[in-house]
């Protein structure tokens, strides 16, 4: 079975589904117009049987038994999306600037192998040039948090 | 007209973008793992503040530079840049072996600036005319064009016809979100009102190209050794080569303009189809691999003759012709143009600013490839350690700086995390941003076509433009299908 594949499939199988399901619910409580529930329906009819054949075909497909496990390298990119969340969610916290930095230094100190000075002048330098940018040059706004 | 075109392209501030915009680029290009598609989609954020001259022609210097920039690397460590350089490294690392790193990199420059030039002037020849032509579309013709642009697209991009279409249909359903055009009625929107205006698709690109690159780099990082680059010293082709150069920027720089008009056909597929057309062109074809000028010439010269190729669907018909060009379709709608026929009514200065603009990309990029090379040979030592978390803060500022908005973050964020999944099981994101762009294009004048009929399908096939582009859905889809059974038939015998 390629499960990657067979996942992908489930995963347009959930959407066509519940998007047609949707679809079908507009359309029979009067609300759609001409066609504003027709499109959506037609795509989601092709996504669903053509997910299904994706499925069918991952599952008869023979592949040498694969380790479960995630490898070293997988699992520092499913470290890497955990901290990205935690930065997401002190970007609105803590703020911008301060979150950034932290971010930014957490990263290069594990991927790098850089002494701590050297890697907090990157991670500032970087932060500033970026925050510099974007807030006076382009007037993006970065009201977040507590600090700034 | 004109003038007033040359006057927007040549402003010393648009010079300076573009002149910024190459120079970027080749950065981007010439470091292994960062695409051509993953700078532009990072620079995008950076034009949301400006015009629409300077917007495009800074992303088309980007998509220029990067282009080109990406053979530096193929030839100096044998580390194509971009996947379009692949074909160059082959013997350009060769020549770079025997010591002759400075010639290739010379005949590289000169081919890939030709290329360029000579793509750009099929763009200014082709393009008013196929607008023009494109003027007498009405709904249907419009709706079989967008079918077209998304059966072609995804029966190409991926190693999988179905996968491909499946994800091209995931795009234009990620597009039906938010309120409806033309009822009003909102649709999948679950009450939030962050997806009453729909899914915006810059945020998804910056996630599909960008954020899921920088995993796959995230994932690569222990592979990365030292990077050792080969010496260079002077970087110029020699007296013998320039008729080569010539002879094969002519054949290939049109060949890539041609493959590169075709959606969904990019610079990847371009630069390894003219190394293969060279290669069975020449007399000693037994040579290639081993450092042959003409294996470098070809390529590069093909995969820079896309960059003007892919402008052409775009332009005219609101396709775009590979993932930088819908891209850049991105950009002129923030900006509020519309790519299309209309365009070249509307806003003629800006399309003519566009053909001036790609033209300076193309001398601004010939002007540092020969006297920067060793500048650019420096970028290559800076550490993916650092280059990576610098990428997710832009990746974060470059979706939220597109409405203020933290919710277009999240979407960047979900789809990196998706583009990430397709790429570890080598599927080709492109058609999901394909698929969004040219869905409303598809649904709009599919349900215009059936109000105007008054629910006739048959509009569908009234005209033979229409019937043109069915043929060509057909092709499409079955082609890919056919060579599979072909090749099945071949095997087995």
């Amino acid at each position: 079975m390629k499960k990657g594949e067979a996942f992908l499939g489930i995963i347009f199988v959930s959407f066509s589904a519940l998007f047609g399901a949707l679809g079908y619910g507009l359309y029979q409580s009067g609300r759609s117009s001409v066609g504003a529930s027709q499109w959506p329906i037609i795509v989601c009819t092709i996504i669903f049987f053509g997910s299904i054949v994706v499925i069918v075909n991952a599952f008869r497909v023979k592949e040498s038994k694969s380790n479960l496990q995630l490898s070293h390298e997988e699992k520092r990119v499913f470290i890497s999306i955990f901290l990205l969340i935690m930065y997401f969610i002190s970007v609105v916290f803590i703020g911008f600037f301060v979150s950034s930095l932290a971010m930014l230094y957490t990263f290069i100190y594990y991927f790098g192998k850089f002494k701590w000075y050297v890697n907090f002048v990157f991670s500032l330098a970087i932060t500033s040039i970026t925050y510099f940018v974007f807030s006076y040059l382009l007037k993006v706004s970065f009201q977040f948090g507590v600090l700034f | 007209m004109i003038i007033d075109a040359l006057l927007l392209a040549l402003q010393p501030s648009v010079l300076l973008y573009m002149f910024l915009g190459v120079a970027g680029g080749i950065f981007i290009g010439c470091l292994p793992g960062l695409t051509t598609t993953m700078g532009v989609a990072l620079v995008l954020p950076i034009t949301f503040g400006m015009d629409a001259a300077h917007s495009i022609l800074l992303l088309i210097g980007v998509y220029v530079g990067a282009v080109y920039g990406g053979s530096i690397s193929a030839i100096l460590l044998n580390t194509p840049g971009t996947p379009a350089s692949a074909a160059t490294a082959i013997d350009g690392h060769a020549m770079a072996a025997r010591g002759e790193a400075g010639r290739a990199l010379g005949i590289s420059t000169i081919s890939s600036f030709l290329g360029g030039i000579i793509s750009c002037f099929f763009l200014i020849l082709i393009s008013p005319y196929l607008a023009e032509f494109a003027l007498q579309f009405s709904a249907p013709e419009f709706f079989m064009l967008a079918v077209f642009g998304l059966c072609i697209i995804s029966s190409i991009s991926g190693r999988s016809v179905l996968i491909g279409f499946l994800c091209g249909a995931f795009g234009v359903l990620i597009a039906t979100i938010g309120i409806d055009d033309i009822s009003g009625v909102a649709r999948f929107t679950f009450g939030n009102i962050n997806l009453f205006s729909g899914v915006n698709f810059i945020p998804v690109m910056i996630g599909l190209f960008a954020m899921s690159q920088a995993f796959v780099a995230v994932e690569e990082m222990t592979k990365e050794g030292r990077l050792e680059a080969k010496k260079v010293t002077r970087v110029l082709p020699l007296k013998e080569d320039w008729r080569m150069i010539f002879k094969n920027s002519s054949i290939f720089g049109t060949l890539g303009t041609f493959i590169g008009s075709i959606p969904g056909v990019g610079a990847d597929i371009a630069s390894f189809i003219a190394y293969g057309q060279s290669k069975s062109l020449s007399k000693e074809s037994e040579k290639y691999g081993t450092g042959v000028t003409d294996a470098i010439s070809a390529p590069e010269s093909a995969n820079n003759g896309v960059t003007g190729g892919a402008l052409i669907p775009m332009l005219t018909l609101g396709v775009p012709g590979d993932a930088v060009a819908a891209i850049m379709i991105g950009a002129l709608t923030v900006q509020g143009l519309q790519p299309g026929p209309l365009l070249f009514q509307n806003n003629t200065e800006v399309v003519y600013a566009i053909f001036i603009g790609l033209l300076v990309a193309n001398v601004f990029m010939l002007c540092i490839g020969l006297s920067s090379v060793r500048l650019f040979t420096r970028v290559l030592i800076v550490p993916k350690s650092v280059l990576t978390p610098i990428i997710f803060l832009l990746c974060f500022v470059g979706s939220y700086s597109l409405a203020n908005n933290f919710f277009d973050v999240i979407v960047m964020f979900i789809f990196g995390v998706f583009g990430y999944f397709l790429k570890k099981i080598e599927v080709s994101p492109s058609p999901i941003i394909l698929g969004l762009i040219l869905g409303p294009m598809a649904e709009s004048n599919f349900r215009r076509a059936l109000l105007m009929s008054r629910g006739e399908y048959d509009t569908f096939f009234s005209t033979g433009i229409s019937w043109f582009f069915f043929i060509l859905i057909l092709i499409s889809i079955f082609f890919p299908l056919l060579k599979k059974v072909i090749s099945k038939l071949k095997s087995a015998n």
